[in-house]
């Protein structure tokens, strides 16, 4: 049957026209047409501009007929587009004025804040024709994907696993084997590799539309050009990078990650965004107008009375995102990668902005964080926070959850790098971070789920650096070294950097591994940086952000010559998934005993029982004990961190058990590990001796 | 773009040659379109074709969801390499049946129909 509706009721030109739908924003394919809708409070007129795909000038520009209004959003349907073959941007003519906070120029054509393809940037690093005054495209996206039976996995919070890793840099090395390298076609093909790791969720870094360009120069230190690689800026927030596509020049993009996620979930891989609302590529005052500025600066951004950018990011603006406009485009946003790209969960960077009043102030009950919480459609969807911003909001611990957000536990690393290191006096902090970090998760409120443990992400060292520098070394970054933290609370274990000194070699493969093993042990949920289960190296730059080279770039030769480490890792993650009491405790279940009268954890040091949580402490045993289907499931530890080997007594086991050792980071490889099922028999029952800085782990059966 | 059509083996082989891109696929679409029936047998061959846009890629999976949605038969043949992967990186591929050469395609074709 033909529709009424999809007769045209209006011409301008040659273009036929009709009343449009104000909802959805953005431009939607409709019978006959395109839909297009756009919000702006404050512009006055608006007009939609049409270029044929790459073509310099517009071919059309059709004004948004008054009567197509309605309240502030400028909407109407063109019919017979070829839409397959066009981009498109708008204009708007408003006040100019500072001091009022708006930015309106009819001159500048602007990208829909809702493009879900964005063309003009189609290959990595192609340095685009600056005169060109439309640089970043909307496209018409189809949403036709064949899904087959797919949807996100919803893997439990405590049987994940995550990987944190960055498109690019995952495959870009020439060692990495790929056909199309630096992609996400290229992360397919090393799907395999990530399931004989072992991990279920992998999380990458910003995959929006971002300017690699921004801020790009050339570093006179290495006469190598620097971008804006890890891409913590977004252009679009409902369209993938074009140029992380092997298929970006076919404006396939849209397509090629579906292929990825579909392909993820099919080998049981969850996959996580990082996503970047706190700012906008668009910068302060000087920055350049894309989008936002143009449309409705003083909707989209927080400024001040004076009307400057208020700069919570440290990136020249905030997004203000407790502006209910703005707070629906992020829900909106959320929902079209949760609903069209399958998404499992979401990473938000620098989140503690999002509970920012719009006046700066941070809020009680964020409605953000409280929508998106409680959204239906994101309803199964992991959120997780970086419960931080620049501006010194810091909350880890106390970012608001109503049961659903997890956070970035920043003081799981802290504390856990300065144990690992010998530092004395934290073993009582070890312990906390071990059993969940219940001093900052309420168990009954939180749990332990709520705690992301890491030791390494994309910020900061890489595993391997973390045991191999104790300063970084940014120079390459053009800042005089300035930028990036000195609080990485690492150890060179004797010299900076790479040395042939076989001894400091062994402990620095022996500190990665008392590393994992911790991380592994772990209540709560682990994330590790990928790289670091081959030994990956950033050569002492902790805040490799803008090196698009093989600094940052995963050098996949490391993995044939530190298999011991890939070893190491694989099996301590399947230790992990083989054995529950080791993960979080059951939500549900606040017992902390078995009926055998064991705990379900404890605390032990030289002596059984007695743990020394003193200020000269650098040891901690840790006893884990659940039920599995053979009857009770005993797991020690030995975390002997101090440089001297100790002899740590064994708790004692019920009758017909006995201990095995399943790991022993201070032996040799093969040595250092076992498979699971294959520990072995130990011969003294009651004391085992600890080598220095390392970790032990025996299990009782 | 030439769209030359033949019989062979009872079999409706599409031979394309040269770019299908926005301006070339609505006739091929056209063209193609029209045979599909239930239990219809067709082969497109690719060989000749250097170029395939993105909407040329969707004027395929149009075909293809027809195809599978009336109860025909179709096989690909002949692809270049760099379509072939373009395909498979977003997740067409598993729309077609891809074949090297005409007489596989035709093989697959006769195939199904036995069953």
């Amino acid at each position: 049957m033909i529709r009424v509706d999809t007769y045209p009721t209006h011409k301008y030109k040659e273009f036929n026209l009709r009343s449009g739908k104000p909802v959805p924003f953005g431009a939607t394919i409709v019978p006959g047409g395109i839909n297009f809708s756009v919000f702006s409070r404050h512009a006055k007129s608006c007009e939609l501009v049409l270029f044929k795909k790459y073509e310099k000038e517009p071919y059309a520009s059709i004004p948004f007929p008054d009567e197509f209004r309605i309240g502030n959003v400028f909407t109407m349907i063109v019919f017979d587009l070829d839409y397959e073959n066009i981009e498109y941007g708008f204009k708007m003519d408003g006040p100019f004025n500072f001091n009022e906070g708006h930015w309106f120029n009819k001159e500048k054509i602007l990208l829909d804040p809702y493009a879900k393809a964005i063309g003009g940037r189609d290959e990595w690093g192609k340095e685009p024709d600056w005169n060109n005054c439309f640089q970043y495209r909307s496209r018409i996206a189809f949403d036709d994907f064949d899904w087959e039976d797919d949807r996100p996995l919803e893997i439990p919070m405590r049987d994940l696993i995550i990987y944190e890793m960055h498109v690019r840099g995952f495959t870009r090395h020439s060692s990495s084997g790929v056909k199309y390298p630096g992609t996400f076609a290229a992360i397919r093909e090393k799907i395999p590799y990530l399931k004989e790791l072992g991990v279920n969720c992998v999380e990458l870094l910003p995959i929006y539309e971002f300017d690699e360009f921004e801020n790009s120069r050339i570093s006179p230190v290495t006469n190598e050009r620097l971008y804006n690689y890890w891409g913590y800026s977004t252009v679009g927030f409902f369209a993938p990078k074009a140029s992380y596509a092997a298929t970006g020049k076919y404006g396939m993009q849209v397509d090629e990650f579906k292929a990825v996620v579909k392909d993820f979930h099919k080998n049981g891989i969850e996959v996580i965004l990082d996503v970047v609302f706190n700012h906008t590529a668009e910068g302060n005052e000087n920055g350049p107008y894309i989008s936002f500025r143009g449309i409705d600066n003083k909707t989209y951004y927080m400024l001040t009375p004076e009307g400057y950018y208020y700069n919570f990011s440290g990136c020249g603006n905030t997004l203000n995102c407790n502006n209910p406009v703005v707070r629906n485009m992020i829900l909106d946003c959320l929902r079209c990668w949760a609903a069209e790209y399958h998404i499992d969960g979401f990473r938000f960077d620098l989140a503690a902005i999002l509970g920012r009043n719009q006046d700066g102030s941070p809020m009680h009950n964020p409605p953000l964080l409280e929508t998106l919480a409680f959204d239906p459609v994101l309803g199964k969807c992991k959120l997780i926070a970086e419960a931080w911003d620049a501006g010194g909001l810091y909350q880890v611990g106390a970012f608001p959850s109503w049961g659903r957000w997890a956070e970035w536990n920043g003081k799981y690393r802290d504390d856990i790098r300065k144990f690992l290191k010998g530092d004395e006096g934290f073993s009582g902090a070890a312990a906390q971070r071990l059993h969940g970090s219940p001093d900052l998760y309420n168990r009954h409120y939180r749990g332990t789920c709520a705690s992301i443990n890491f030791i390494t992400c994309h910020d900061g060292f890489t595993l391997k650096d973390l045991v191999s520098y104790n300063y970084k070394h940014n120079e390459a970054n053009d800042e005089n070294n300035n930028d990036g933290s000195n609080d990485n609370y690492s150890w060179n274990c004797g010299v900076e950097g790479e040395t042939d000194d076989d001894g400091i070699n062994f402990l620095r493969r022996k500190q990665i591994k008392n590393a994992i093993s911790i991380l592994m042990l772990s209540q709560g949920v682990p994330m590790m940086l990928s790289g670091d289960e081959f030994g990956n190296t950033q050569n002492g730059n902790n805040n490799a952000y803008c090196q698009d080279n093989e600094i940052s770039w995963l050098n996949w030769n490391l993995l044939n010559k530190n298999y011991e480490l890939f070893n190491y890792f694989k099996k301590i993650i399947v230790f992990r998934k083989n054995h529950p009491s080791i993960k979080s405790s059951e939500e549900e279940d606040y017992s902390t005993h078995l009926d055998n009268g064991y705990p379900k954890i404890s605390w032990h040091g030289i002596k059984a029982w007695e743990a020394d949580f003193s200020g000269t402490s650098r040891l901690l045993g840790m006893l884990c004990c659940g039920k599995g289907e053979n009857g009770y499931d005993f797991i020690y530890t030995a975390m002997n961190m101090h440089w001297e080997m100790h002899g740590f007594e064994l708790p004692n086991l019920p009758e017909g058990y006995k201990w095995h050792v399943f790991a022993n980071t201070d032996a040799k490889a093969p040595n250092d590990i076992w498979e699971a099922g294959k520990e072995v028999i130990l011969e003294n029952q009651n004391q085992f001796l600890v080598g220095p800085r390392s970790v032990v782990i025996l299990v009782g059966k | 773009m030439d769209i030359k059509k033949y019989l062979k083996d009872n079999v409706m082989v599409f031979e394309l040659s040269g770019k299908l891109d926005v301006n070339t696929s609505p006739a091929v679409q056209d063209e193609i379109m029209v045979q599909i029936e239930p239990d219809c047998r067709i082969i497109i061959d690719m060989e000749k074709c250097d170029y395939v846009s993105s909407a040329g890629l969707r004027v395929l999976m149009i075909i293809a969801k027809q195809m599978a949605k009336v109860g025909g038969f179709g096989a690909l043949v002949g692809l270049q390499e760099e379509i072939k992967d373009v395909m498979e990186m977003t997740g067409f591929d598993n729309l077609f049946i891809i074949h090297e050469n005409i007489e596989q395609a035709l093989v697959s074709v006769h195939k199904e129909e036995a069953i």
